[in-house]
Formats: structure tokens, sequence, C-alpha cells
């Protein structure tokens, strides 16, 4: 008996299933912080959010980090599997332009997750847990809660293009000429997602300060990204 | 939590090792059919009529063009555009296919070891899987993509 889960592509389709699984658990959180949670802690008492934080905010970023990590590495086990199938043509395909702008805005925000918000996130929860012990605030945390904010703010930005590029990847075609070269469309993507990465890193929130903004920097960058790839394709 | 991690782990090591354990069976040969004409001899004439040489030719299936849009329209698409004409996401446009090349692509995910003259494929890629079971409807499928042509 041929049983379809049990061959190459089988395991593409198991992949894809981890894939959606815990991106909806990362991606959903990372909508929870941005467009509930922040507002919430902005409105309650001090105790009240010492107490979220070291109750709710831990739960919740357990399942964000993990849910970043399956994500991130079902990602990368199906891309090897499905380029090594395409070889010297996957710059040729749809399928292997759109998916490299969507896996590495995709990657960008993993390593944010484990490198920005998570290291950053542990200092406020322990120095809630301080607090509400009756013992002195950390400076430190004044400090890195902007940081993590620019990161997880950052990262919804550019969840809205990589959702995108993901879907469009097997479902929308690019009329791509025979001697088509990759290298300036990639080159102007990869350049303008590096920088918004650099503000990420040591730049500033500016329109990504609110809801609203952060909605419609992510819309704009949709547009100036598929706008890129459609001119120079 | 441990206890989670174990039992997910055992079952994605068990399909892992069920999935790369399965032999890959060889795809089935295109059938080949021999028209051959018999040697007849008359009785009145006595003179024996000479046999046509043996030529090879695909097998050919009965063409329903609604099947093949309904299989076009399920399987190909997944990779080809849902206008033969374009390029899909993965797989080239299929207008220019000649319904040989098809049968055998369809059939082993392969080009032919002879190409029809004039015929260059799109892409060197091997991405294309083989869909063996769809064998005897390749010339409904090719059908349904000669009818979109521009």
């Amino acid at each position: 008996m041929d049983v379809a889960l049990f061959t190459q592509e089988g395991l593409v389709m198991a992949l894809r299933w981890i894939h959606f699984f815990s991106g909806i658990a990362w991606i959903g959180h990372l909508y929870y912080f941005n467009f509930v949670q922040g507002a919430f802690m902005a409105e309650v008492d001090a105790p009240v959010k010492n107490q979220a934080f070291m109750k709710l905010v831990p739960k919740a970023l357990w399942w964000f980090r993990w849910g970043a990590m399956g994500t991130f590495l079902s990602g990368v086990a199906m891309l090897s599997i499905e380029g090594a199938g395409l070889g010297a043509d996957f710059m040729k395909t749809s399928y292997g332009i759109f998916i490299s702008v969507g896996a590495l805005l995709g990657t960008l925000m993993f390593l944010n997750v484990w490198l920005i918000i998570w290291p950053k996130q542990k200092i406020l929860i322990a120095n809630a847990t301080t607090v509400a012990g009756g013992g002195a605030a950390n400076p430190e945390a004044a400090k890195v809660a902007p940081q993590a904010l620019l990161a997880s703010r950052t990262n919804v930005m550019f969840s809205i293009p990589m959702l995108f590029f993901m879907g469009a990847c097997r479902h929308l075609s690019l009329n791509i000429p025979e001697d088509f070269s990759p290298g300036p469309v990639m080159g102007v993507t990869t350049l303008l997602i590096l920088a918004l990465e650099l503000n990420a890193i040591k730049g500033k929130l500016g329109p990504l300060t609110t809801v609203k903004g952060v909605i419609h920097c992510g819309l704009g960058l949709l547009v100036v990204l598929y706008g890129l790839i459609e001119v120079i394709v | 939590m441990i206890n989670s991690i174990l039992v997910l782990g055992t079952f994605g090591v068990l399909y892992l090792f069920v999935t790369f354990s399965t032999p890959v069976k060889a795809p089935p040969p295109i059938r080949v059919v021999e028209e051959v004409v018999e040697t007849k001899t008359t009785e009145t004439s006595e003179v024996a009529v000479e046999a046509a040489p043996a030529v090879a030719v695909v097998e050919t299936h009965p063409v329903d063009i609604e099947k093949g849009k309904e299989i076009y329209l399920s399987t190909c698409i997944q990779c080809h555009n849902k206008d033969p004409n374009v390029k899909g996401p993965i797989g080239p446009e299929l207008v220019d296919a000649p319904l040989e090349v098809m049968q055998v692509k369809v059939v082993t995910g392969r080009y032919p070891e002879v190409l029809p003259e004039g015929f260059v494929p799109k892409r060197k890629t091997k991405q294309m899987r083989k869909f063996p079971d769809l064998e005897k409807d390749v010339p409904s499928i090719h059908a349904y993509v000669q009818s979109l042509k521009k």
C-alpha cells in the first residue's frame, strides 16, 4: 500500500504542517503582545502590571519563542528539500524569488526573538519579580524595555510582507524572462530589509510607536518590496 | 513537558524511519505497442504480402477533456500556472509540451532520453515528482492544455 505521507512529498507536507502550527503560535503571540498586551499594560496600575509580568508574560513568551524556533527549523528543512530539487533553476522561479525574500524576513524575525526580545524580556520579568517582592527596581529595565519594543514592532512590520511572500511563493506567478539574473532584485530587496533590521537593533521607533503606524509601515514595506520585485524582474 | 517532547520525538523518529525506509518504486516503463502487420499469403496468388516494418508508438488512451481539466486544476497547478500559456510558480508553461514529452514527464518526472526534434526543455530542474497513476490520463491532460492554447 502506498501511503502518500511516507514519501518525500509527504515529508515536506508534514514539515509544512509543523511550520503552520508553530508559525500561528508565534505570530499569534506577536500580534497579541503588540496589539493587545501593550495597550493593557499602559492602562493598569503598577502592582497589576507586575503581576502580569510575573504570571502572564512568561507563559505567553514560552509559546512565542518556541513557536519561532519550530517555525524556523521546519522552514529551513522545507527549503532545503525543495531548493535541492530545483537546483540551479531555483532563482529562476517565482517560488525561488518570493521564498527567498520571505525567508530572509522570517529569519531576521526569528533572530530578533531569540537574540533581542527574549533576553530583554527576561530582564523585565526579573525586575517585576524583584519589585513585587519589595526590592529596588533595576535601572537596566527602563533601558531595555524600549529596545525590546523596537525589535517586536519591527517583527510586526516584517510579518506583513513575510506572510504575503510565503503565500505568494506557491500561489503567484511572476513573468520571469529566460535570461533572468536574480542578482539585482535580491540585492536591492536584501539591502532594504537589512537597513530596517539595522534600525531594529540601533535605531528609533518613529512611526512604529503606534499599532496603526506599525500596520501602515508593514503594508508600505509590502508594496515597496513587491513593487521592486515586479519592476526589476 | 519532558514527556510531551519524548512522545513527539518518538513519533517524529518513527515517521522519518518509515518514510526513508520505504523502498522507492521504479516508475513503470512507458508501454510501447508495436504495430505489426501480419504476413499473410493469399491462396489464389500465392504471393506473400511484404510485411510492414514494426513501428513503435506510444499506446494511446481515450481523450476526455473534462477529466483532463479536473486533473490539471487539482494536481498540475500545484506548480504550473492555471493558465498553461504562462509560467507557474515552479513549473514552466505547458502549451508547447508535445504529448510524448508530457507522457514521460508525468509518469517518471524526467524528460525522455530522446527529445522530439525542435523541442527544448524549459527547465533543467529535477523538482517534478512522478505521477505513475496518471499514465492513462496524460492524453486528456494534454488535450485540455491544448484547448487553452492562445
